[in-house]
């Protein structure tokens, strides 16, 4: 049974590529066949965050215009067996592919891979409509701030028009000190606005920049917190039920003690 | 002022004959003429190759342009028409001017997502930024970074060469031959002017400047 989820926020800039690449490769980690596709024709990042960007011969649009076989064009990762990178075009535009090539071409992966994931541009034009096309799932990513909630719910709107219900929330770099000092808002207020169901919280951590910039997802390292999250989230993409984990690790001994006498701080 | 009925042009292997496919044939066949008498002087004794096309002949109007076309200049024509010669009477099979010949300039930088494709030899006055592609027939010289995409020799001339002040490309491709960078290569590197070559079906990576010997301090 393999499933294509897409990805997407609406607003750019909120961690779709790095999402996908992490939820990506954190399935691979469990031994599943994974292709990541960057649906980002003409301003593709996932290569680069993948750290495969010297690798790319062939792209998403020779697949579909029939210059290259599919098999071609998928870029093996190197460091994971059994995940894939189906890249984008950089020097085309989104117009060089329509929704129903897009749901062909899922439908072809389907055959080979346990997981396809679908790294959607920012937006809600031609873009979101190709990415969308072939998904079963979408996951939508979104950061604790007004405007990128707001898009969000255009977004989940959307989805819901074209027959992609229960989409899953991912809050993506949330700072717990500005929550607690009530200058971020709550996960609790987030999910509030938009009604739909939590697939993780992943904190603000510098670590994924790092690993961004050296193109190795942050899921593979161990002490980072993020990568914890994403493996978390990865776990729950399977359909496991793993609990959110508690992003307060600032919290002291003697707030544990309260906790533990039932005392509010 | 009406279109000339046919056209020479000069191209790398001959002459091509560019015919109107309006006028009558009659029209074309005293153009035709006329065009080489003025110049069979020129053409006289060489062995010259002569393609047509822009119209669709049948068979014994091909003959009667062939025909008139030896009566003037003499025997040593090698005639061929579009439908049978099409591509090297155009273009030429690979482009092999790589020590002399056309050769493109571009003044600036060229950004991800854009992509420069020169028929002869390319040279880039700028950088080639990782993200974009710059494609020759013959050799690529960059007076910058290059950082992008490089194919050198793209109709399959070995013999084409990559030049860069700094020579760092995110792919390196010269005729059928493909190569990347590594991948533990991170931000610092030394920047040294280096040329890339194929040698034994290996692309081979070099520095084109001699040693400096009182150079390392």
């Amino acid at each position: 049974m393999s499933e294509v989820i897409v990805i997407t926020s609406g607003k750019g800039g909120v961690g779709k590529t790095t999402s996908t690449a992490n939820i990506g490769t954190g399935l691979a980690l469990i031994g599943k066949k994974v292709v990541l596709i960057d649906a980002d024709i003409g301003l593709r990042n996932l290569d680069v965050v993948m750290g495969l960007e010297n690798r790319i011969v062939y792209d998403l649009v020779d697949v579909v215009e029939g210059a290259c076989r599919l098999k071609q064009a998928l870029i093996k990762d190197k460091r994971y067996d059994g995940l894939y990178l189906l890249p984008a075009a950089q020097t085309k535009d989104k117009t060089a592919v329509n929704p129903e090539q897009m749901l062909n071409l899922c439908n072809d992966l389907r055959e080979e891979f346990d997981y396809i994931l679908i790294d959607c541009p920012a937006g809600i034009e031609q873009g979101f409509k190709n990415a969308i096309a072939g998904a079963d799932r979408a996951i939508v990513v979104t950061t604790p701030e007004v405007s990128a909630v707001r898009d969000a719910d255009r977004i989940i709107g959307l989805l819901e028009a074209n027959e992609l219900r229960n989409p899953l929330l991912l809050i993506n770099r949330v700072k717990m000190d500005m929550v607690k000092r009530g200058d971020m808002m709550t996960i609790d207020d987030i999910i509030d606005i938009l009604a739909v169901d939590l697939i993780g919280v992943v904190p603000d951590d510098e670590n994924i920049i790092i690993s961004t910039n050296r193109g190795e997802p942050v899921v593979s390292d161990m002490k980072s917190r993020a990568g914890q999250a994403y493996r978390n989230i990865t776990r729950r993409v399977m359909g496991e039920q793993v609990p959110i984990i508690d992003l307060d690790i600032e919290k002291g001994f003697m707030d544990k003690l309260r906790k533990l006498f039932g005392i509010k701080a | 002022m009406g279109r000339e009925s046919v056209i020479l042009k000069g191209s790398k292997s001959g002459i091509v004959v560019i015919l109107d496919n309006q006028k009558a044939f009659t029209d074309i066949i005293d153009n035709i003429k006329q065009k080489f008498m003025e110049s069979s002087r020129f053409f006289l004794g060489t062995n010259l190759k002569i393609g047509f096309t822009g119209r669709n002949l049948n068979e014994p109007e091909k003959q009667q342009l062939a025909d008139i076309i030896t009566g003037i200049i003499g025997n040593d024509v090698n005639i061929s028409f579009e439908s049978d010669d099409k591509r090297e009477v155009q273009s030429g099979e690979s482009f092999n001017d790589i020590e002399e010949g056309i050769a493109k300039f571009h003044k600036g930088t060229v950004r991800s997502g854009q992509r420069l494709i020169a028929e002869g030899n390319l040279v880039i006055i700028g950088d080639v930024n990782p993200g974009a592609e710059v494609i020759a027939g013959g050799n690529i010289v960059v007076m910058g970074s290059l950082r992008g995409i490089v194919h050198a020799g793209y109709k399959g001339n070995t013999k084409a060469i990559v030049a860069a002040l700094n020579l760092h490309p995110t792919q390196l491709r010269i005729a059928g031959i493909i190569t990347r960078s590594p991948d533990d290569e991170m931000y610092k590197h030394e920047i040294i002017p280096e040329v890339a070559y194929i040698k034994e079906n290996c692309i081979y990576i070099d520095s084109y400047l001699p040693k400096k010997p009182y150079n390392d301090n």
